[in-house]
């Protein structure tokens, strides 16, 4: 009787703890979920179009990512991403540097065809990637500091219960407002809505599966829907490995160049 | 012994093994249909193209080579595009071999990118595509705040120009001889880029040969001053380019400009003739491209360039030798630069506007462009558009319409008659 009476107690404490958690607090939680030093993601996107409902496959992009995620220094992260099909594009690439604070991510393409590696727009991470409805930013992560949190209210998810987060961005007019979806359990994000700036819903990410490997949680399987064109993508991961000692010299425009 | 081939062996084996090969490629069958009156148009293009690697831990070994077919005569050429090793080490790295380099910011349109020569054929491709593989030993330095790349060609390259083809209508006749070869084969190239976060920038430097022919001597008729024979040569060039790339706005602005200064040879008057005179010729011009893009949220971009050339000072005349006083008389042709970007050929000074996009989850890709001739009336435009309805093959439909001034020799009268459809479907493996 008296052990059931703890439990109740902790439950209504835990609840408690968590009615108090600010929308800020949320996303620190989830950031605090164990990140691998560095990431090597091989993974497949299925493109559908609103006029191809019939789920037609043959339009796929494999890719490879690697990423390195910094805990002190200049750099939050650095990021390639690599073509490996559709053929014609086969070794474009993409070379991310997020900086820590507010100087804008560095970014270079390299397009095989020309044999050159070029400097690209910062605001372009709002574009389209390669004609799925990911945008280049949604492959690089977003530093807490550049939003404010307001905790919205708790929905469920594919029977996850979540908290809804309002992301706002505090002064960077390429992004605008976000809802976030983060399970009170686990803290991991579940799905997102994307609003433009005059705040029309225009995106919704959900993230369907997660796998944990070693102490490590991994979306394996996200779709991205546009809702202005019904469009969607649909990103599967195909195999993924942590901690492989990642050298600071892949994410260089040499490293780029070589595939 | 018996160790040493144990060892070399088990070292051969295990690269082998942890090697990574691969291959890839296209096919890319085409036709190009006259617009005028519905005739082909025979001239070579590249119905294969296959880059083959081998990559084992510092090392790469890359080999692209091309099978270049003509439909008329149905006869296939293999070229062996590029063929060279690749070196690593942390601080960079090193090429050695035949090679295509690519310098340069602007798109398709690189004045300061000379180390390799262009292959005229292919002038309306864009990057590697258009430049012939040079022998050339290339290494370059990184650091985190700058790159710097030097590129050494032991041996004199020159364009490939389509000689005596009917079908393209800026060709000449014949393959002209060509007496004065360079005395100093050796090329070098230096840039030095950095990267700032409001762009990068860059700065190089070639002191190479050109890589067009150019009237060196003339024996003339003393009476008259006509010519009895002319001969040609390749003049040294030595350039200095600047290229940069930075964002204003939602625009990307990305800019080249490259001095060229151009000398003759010391060429000796061996027929001891009094009516032997040398072109000397001591010129410095520029090019230039201004560029800038704009892209859609919907992905579609627009780039302006603005093309140009210019003669900024010119020390050109006639000298005979043997009496050493130069010649009055006798007509200067005009200056051809030997080295820089095709373009300039085209026009002074012209403008490029190009579209591109691509629809329903990129199944369909559309480009076109408009160039305008700034100096006369001429003008380019094209249009050109691929469906892939299956993964790695397509459909290639393009169109090329030349408007000339009317003037006869304008480049774009001239090209008029190049005026063309093309046809082609591209599988990529």
């Amino acid at each position: 009787m008296l052990h059931k009476t703890y439990l109740a107690i902790l439950s209504i404490l835990i609840s408690f703890c968590s009615a108090q958690l600010s929308g800020e607090e949320i996303v620190i939680r989830m950031n605090k979920n164990p990140n691998p030093s560095d990431i090597k993601i091989k993974f497949k996107m299925t493109l559908f179009s609103n006029a191809k409902k019939n789920k037609n496959k043959k339009h796929y992009r494999l890719m490879e990512q690697i990423e390195k995620r910094y805990e002190d220094g200049v750099f939050n992260s650095k990021l390639l991403l690599r073509f490996m099909e559709p053929k014609e594009v086969r070794g474009f690439s993409l070379l991310n540097w997020s900086w820590v604070g507010e100087k804008n991510d560095d970014q270079w393409l390299y397009i095989p065809k020309l044999r050159k590696t070029k400097r690209i727009r910062p605001s372009d991470k709002s574009r389209k990637f390669q004609g799925t409805e990911f945008t280049y930013s949604d492959f690089i992560k977003r530093d807490t500091n550049l939003d404010k949190y307001n905790l919205l209210g708790s929905d469920n998810f594919r029977g996850n219960k979540c908290f809804m987060v309002e992301a706002n961005p505090i002064n960077d007019l390429s992004y605008g407002v976000r809802i976030l979806w983060i399970d009170d359990t686990d803290y991991l994000l579940r799905k997102i809505e994307f609003f433009d700036n005059i705040n029309e819903k225009i995106k919704v990410l959900e993230i369907f599966d997660y796998v944990k490997n070693n102490q490590y949680w991994t979306p394996t399987k996200k779709i991205m829907k546009n809702l202005l064109n019904g469009s969607s993508t649909k990103m599967e991961v195909i195999n993924v490995s942590y901690d492989q000692g990642l050298n600071d010299n892949l994410f260089s425009e040499k490293y780029l160049k070589r595939f | 012994m018996k160790r040493i081939k144990i060892t070399i062996t088990s070292f051969l084996v295990v690269s082998l093994i942890q090697a990574q090969f691969s291959v890839s490629g296209e096919i890319n069958p085409y036709a190009m249909i006259r617009t005028k009156d519905s005739s082909k148009i025979n001239l070579p293009f590249r119905l294969l193209s296959l880059d083959t690697g081998y990559s084992f831990e510092s090392f790469d070994i890359k080999i692209n080579t091309a099978v270049e077919h003509r439909i008329k005569t149905n006869k296939s050429l293999l070229d062996l595009r590029e063929a060279y090793f690749a070196f690593y080490p942390e601080w960079g790295e090193v090429k050695l071999g035949k090679q295509i380099h690519s310098w340069g910011a602007a798109d398709a349109i690189n004045p300061t990118n000379n180390a390799n020569p262009y292959d005229y054929y292919y002038m309306f491709k864009v990057g590697a595509g258009t430049k012939v593989g040079v022998l050339s030993l290339a290494s370059t330095y990184y650091s985190d705040s700058f790159q710097i790349e030097i590129v050494v060609n032991p041996y004199f390259n020159k364009n490939r120009i389509p000689y005596a083809e009917k079908d393209f209508p800026l060709a000449p006749d014949n393959e002209p001889k060509v007496k004065y070869y360079p005395n100093e084969e050796l090329e070098i190239g230096v840039r030095l880029q950095t990267s700032l976060n409001i762009g990068d920038f860059s700065l190089s430097f070639f002191s190479g040969n050109d890589r067009m022919p150019s009237l060196h001597t003339g024996i003339f008729s003393n009476e008259s001053s006509a010519d009895i024979s002319m001969d040609l040569g390749y003049r040294r060039t030595a350039m200095l380019g600047l290229d940069f790339v930075t964002f204003i706005g939602d625009f990307t602005i990305r800019a080249e400009s490259a001095l060229y200064e151009t000398k003759t040879g010391i060429i000796e008057n061996n027929n001891r003739l009094n009516n032997f005179y040398v072109l000397n010729e001591d010129v410095i011009y520029s090019q230039y491209v201004f560029q800038f893009e704009y892209t859609t949220s919907n992905d579609l971009m627009f780039s302006g360039q603005f093309i140009g050339s210019r003669t900024i000072n010119e020390d050109r005349k006639w000298q005979n030798n043997s009496i050493e006083s130069s010649s009055g008389e006798i007509i200067i042709p005009d200056f051809n630069p030997g080295m820089g970007t095709p373009f300039a050929m085209f026009s002074n000074k012209a403008f490029l506007i190009s579209s591109s996009g691509v629809f329903l989850d990129d199944q369909i890709d559309i480009q076109g462009s408009v160039m305008l001739n700034l100096e006369n009336s001429g003008l380019f435009y094209s249009f050109g558009s691929g469906y892939s309805p299956i993964l790695n093959w397509k459909v290639e439909l393009a169109a090329t319409q030349f408007l000339g001034s009317g003037k006869p020799k304008d480049p774009f009268t001239l090209m008029e008659d190049f005026s063309h459809v093309r046809i082609g479907i591209m599988y990529n493996f």
